[in-house]
């Protein structure tokens, strides 16, 4: 905001702005840079108009004029959003409404959020289960044994590694934070690249012990261990990065976003 | 001279938005400064409509743009607005396949005048 401009008309172009910017279907990160743009030329219009006609109203409106009508606007800056902006918008709204369930609200007290991430656990649970025994199943074929001592170890087994398997990459992805974006050092990539190294090797390793709890067969483990070593090398260091690159912008832009967010442009 | 209207300019903005940035790279107050420049104060169009344009042709390779003023404080990190106050601004350029799709955009223009034109009895 520059000298020459006082808050209230500030965010008189803001929520210009946000009328063209906020029904936008593209992720946080776009919308902020289009939203940082369209302020910056909509601001300069103002002061150029200012510098016209001494009146602040008078100078506000023709700024907005000069710019177009946010609604005309926001339909032809639909129609510039590539598939990637698309996809983002996607999997943006998958992560709200992940955290809206399983992350405990402001003021919400603890019966009604325990309730509800317990279901969703034991949903999502029960889901991978079914999943898995289709999958064992569609592999042993005759040698599938649904008895109650099979699914008991096979229950057993999938809580076990699931549980392994989750912590071990919580921490890849907190290790891997704090290597590459702690702040006031300099990123470590060494550190990163060791870092991920170990835990893909300890997520194979996991997996390894889930497949041995399943088929209780150590050879046919040992013969599947470079399948089981391929796939979470090409799956796990891409996905930890992302994750990880993901948060440290989301921090970052978080403020940013809040102010427009707060904004009530309707 | 009458104004040329939106409308009638929106088939023709972005070979405008790229003959304009031929001349050298320019932010979106700089392009429309340039285009009402050039245009004698006879183009009519609402400003804002322009950014599409723009992430149109960077989506299509058209035109590459950064942010100007963005200090890097580390590697690969950007401040925002760290060395100007109020919203930064993105400067656009010209890429070589802009540069191709501007040759192609004159000549068919040149088409299109010469076939309009002659069809109207208004061939320059």
């Amino acid at each position: 905001m520059s000298k020459s401009m006082n808050e209230a008309t500030h965010e008189n172009l803001m929520k210009v702005v946000e009328r063209a910017v906020r029904p936008l279907r593209a992720g946080t990160a776009r919308k902020l840079a289009m939203r940082e743009e369209l302020l910056g030329h909509l601001t300069a219009n103002y002061e150029e108009e200012l510098a016209r006609q001494t009146d602040d109203k008078a100078a506000l409106a023709a700024a907005i004029d000069r710019f177009g009508n946010p609604a005309e606007l926001s339909r032809e800056l639909a129609g510039s959003l590539t598939w990637f902006d698309h996809v983002a918008w996607a999997s943006e709204r998958c992560g709200a409404a992940i955290e809206g369930t399983f992350v405990w609200q402001r003021g919400e007290s603890f019966a009604p959020f325990a309730f509800r991430s317990g279901g969703c656990v034991t949903l999502l649970n029960l889901l991978f289960f079914l999943l898995t025994v289709a999958v064992v199943w569609l592999d042993g074929g005759d040698r599938f044994d649904p008895t109650f001592a099979s699914f008991n170890r096979f229950t057993f087994t999938l809580f076990a590694t699931m549980t392994a398997g989750g912590v071990a990459l919580l921490w890849a992805i907190q290790s891997t934070y704090a290597a590459a974006y702690r702040s006031g050092r300099e990123r470590r990539w060494l550190m990163v690249a060791i870092g991920l190294a170990g835990w893909t090797g300890l997520v194979v390793l996991v997996g390894a012990a889930f497949w041995l709890g399943i088929t209780l067969d150590i050879g046919a483990v040992f013969a599947s261990l470079p399948r089981i070593a391929l796939c979470t090398a090409a799956v796990l260091p891409p996905c930890v990065l992302l994750v990880v690159w993901a948060a440290a912008h989301s921090t970052k832009q978080n403020e940013l976003y809040e102010r427009w967010s707060r904004l009530e442009c309707e | 001279m009458p104004n040329i209207e939106r409308d009638t300019l929106r088939g023709h903005l972005e070979s405008l938005v790229l003959a304009v940035l031929e001349r050298g790279p320019a932010h979106g107050l700089e392009v429309i400064r340039r285009l009402e420049a050039a245009g004698h104060g006879s183009l009519s169009l609402k400003e804002g409509t322009l950014y599409p344009a723009l992430y149109r042709m960077e989506a299509a390779g058209l035109v590459e743009a950064e942010w100007e003023d963005a200090t890097p404080t580390r590697k690969g990190a950007i401040s925002p607005g760290a060395s100007r106050r109020g919203p930064r601004r993105r400067i656009y350029r010209l890429t070589t396949k802009g540069k191709r799709q501007l040759a192609r955009g004159r000549e068919e223009f040149v088409k299109f005048v010469q076939v309009i034109g002659g069809i109207l009895g208004a061939t320059p």
